[in-house]
């Protein structure tokens, strides 16, 4: 769908709060055996470029915002997929997008707090990805 | 974002596309023009693809409408949720344009925009839709002879024919011999495990003939190879089977592939009577395959004017899971059309039946189904099928 190979970095599992987020920030909430939140913060480079590479041409400001909502759909899909495989079943909330210059985005009850950039071919800024997550005891 | 990619991916294609943001909206286009198919995604605003897909089940101007559901989540918890509410497939996102177009062009008849109308050539005259009664041929191409022979032992019974090749240019070449002579295979499948992705390339072999277009293609390969078996996905192919095969299910994952009806293997008709006879085992697929196809033979029995059915028990050895919640479920479904029923099989069948039904209600798989046997005091059940036709 994407066509465009996303290399992830050595990441943080252990990412100080609060965590600050630049550009089109897409989120989507986790609840069940384990609680938290997801959320994929593109440049506004970064979210014209897939935008215009997903649909085949030009996008509007709300084409990048669907893209971006539907990507985080997709990452956090397969983080669930996974969580549930380990026995941690949770429901998704959909995904929510905001823009701006300076997001600071925290979880005061998170125990995990996980944060990576990826490396998108050809595309000089990276994909970052937040997830603050609790499990349920 | 999904309407886009989806209207590119039809736009070659002579089809009317309707598109709904939510499920409610949804609802309500799929009640108004009856698609031929509904593409639904799970994650939705206002009424999500799992409600709605409950929804247009539960309504009996909808409910036969195949839906393909597309998800994020491709969990096996998730996977298995949807297909129990009678999904007939299901693509895991990301994907691409063609495999949507792929997967819906086995549930219809797609022609390409300013194509001429089918002539006696491309239509294929006398050439009937193929059952699962039929003799099908299987294509399995892998080096190991013992997963040939493995195939062949799981589906002999059901009078299918295996043809085994060692490799995909072995492969290639049989398929194309079999076109000129009409003796194409109904499924494909193949190892991912060939090196230098030898089976994605033996996909595009094959979809580049016309002729074998429509042939379903499997991946085999072991449970842990999940990249291979994501790759295949993208690619096009129906799925995959893994090693060790699980051959009880097997061929009822073919017929599933093959998208047959798979009710021709169990029902018959004996006089103005319907008969169902239960096999002596039943898969978790073939279960559900089984209840769903049933709708459509039931309502034809009411269409037809008749309303006997009789549910012969006599080659069930033991009551498992999945055989309970298929007899339940084509009961309740009778009920429902106001169909008599009466059952053929052993005394024990008596109390041990009502009782299974009754203490699985609790289980997860049974949840939404309801007892048949609810309000019936005791539970007759008759020897043979004449003491049975002879009881209406």
């Amino acid at each position: 769908m994407v066509g465009i190979t996303a290399n992830p970095g050595s990441g943080n599992s252990k990412a100080p709060q609060p965590s600050s987020l630049v550009g089109v920030m897409g989120s989507i909430g986790l609840s069940g055996k384990v609680n938290g939140m997801v959320y994929t913060a593109f440049s506004d480079t970064l979210a014209q470029q897939v935008a215009e590479k997903i649909l085949g041409g030009s996008a509007s400001v709300q084409d990048v915002s669907d893209v971006v909502a539907e990507l985080t759909n997709m990452i956090t899909g397969n983080l669930k997929s996974q969580l549930c495989d380990m026995g941690f079943n949770c429901s998704l909330s959909i995904p929510s997008v905001v823009r701006g210059d300076d997001i600071q985005v925290s979880a005061k009850t998170a125990s995990i707090s996980v944060k990576n950039e990826y490396t998108l071919e050809g595309c000089p800024d990276t994909l970052v990805v937040q997830v603050f997550a609790a499990l349920e005891h | 974002m999904i309407h886009t990619l989806i209207n590119k991916g039809f736009a070659p294609y002579d089809v009317q596309m309707l598109f709904a943001s939510n499920g409610a909206e949804g609802l309500e286009v799929a009640s108004n023009e009856k698609p031929d198919v509904i593409l639904l995604d799970v994650t939705m605003p206002v009424m999500d693809g799992v409600e709605c897909l409950g929804k247009l089940k539960a309504d009996p101007a909808l409910k036969d409408i195949p839906v393909i559901m597309l998800t994020a989540e491709a969990g096996k918890e998730n996977v298995l949720k949807i297909a129990k509410m009678g999904v007939r497939d299901y693509i895991v996102k990301p994907f691409t344009e063609a495999n949507v177009v792929d997967r819906v062009s086995r549930l219809v008849d797609l022609k390409h925009k300013g194509a001429a109308a089918p002539t006696a050539a491309t239509a294929g005259p006398g050439k009937k839709q193929k059952s699962v009664t039929d003799a099908l041929k299987i294509l399995v191409v892998d080096e190991h002879p013992a997963i040939m022979k493995s195939i062949q032992k799981a589906v002999s019974s059901r009078g299918w024919k295996v043809v085994g090749c060692a490799s995909p240019t072995e492969a290639a070449a049989e398929v194309a011999s079999s076109v000129p002579v009409d003796n194409t295979p109904d499924i494909i499948l193949i190892s991912l495990a060939y090196p230098n992705k030898a089976a994605l390339a033996f996909y595009a072999t094959v979809r580049s003939n016309p002729a074998l277009s429509r042939v379903p293609i499997m991946g085999l390969c072991v449970k842990t190879a999940t990249f291979e078996q994501n790759n295949a996905k993208d690619t096009g192919f129906v799925g995959s089977i893994t090693k060790p095969l699980d051959l009880k299910e097997l061929p009822d994952r073919l017929v599933r592939a093959m998208d047959l009806d798979n009710t021709p293997l169990f029902y018959s008709m004996d006089e103005d009577a319907l008969v169902v006879s239960m096999p002596e085992d039943l898969s978790e697929i073939g279960s559900l395959d089984l209840v769903r196809y049933s709708r459509a033979r039931l309502s034809g029995l009411v269409n037809s004017g008749h309303n006997k059915l009789i549910m012969d028990l006599t080659g069930v050895k033991k009551f498992e899971l999945p055989l309970l919640r298929a007899i339940a479920c084509i009961l309740v479904e009778a009920k429902a059309l106001d169909i008599a029923w009466r059952i053929v099989g052993s005394d024990d069948d008596i109390f041990t039946l009502p009782t299974l039904v009754a203490s699985n209600q609790k289980v997860a798989a049974f949840k939404d189904i309801k007892n048949p046997f609810e309000g019936q005091a005791t539970l007759d059940i008759y020897p043979d099928r004449d003491a049975a036709k002879k009881a209406f």
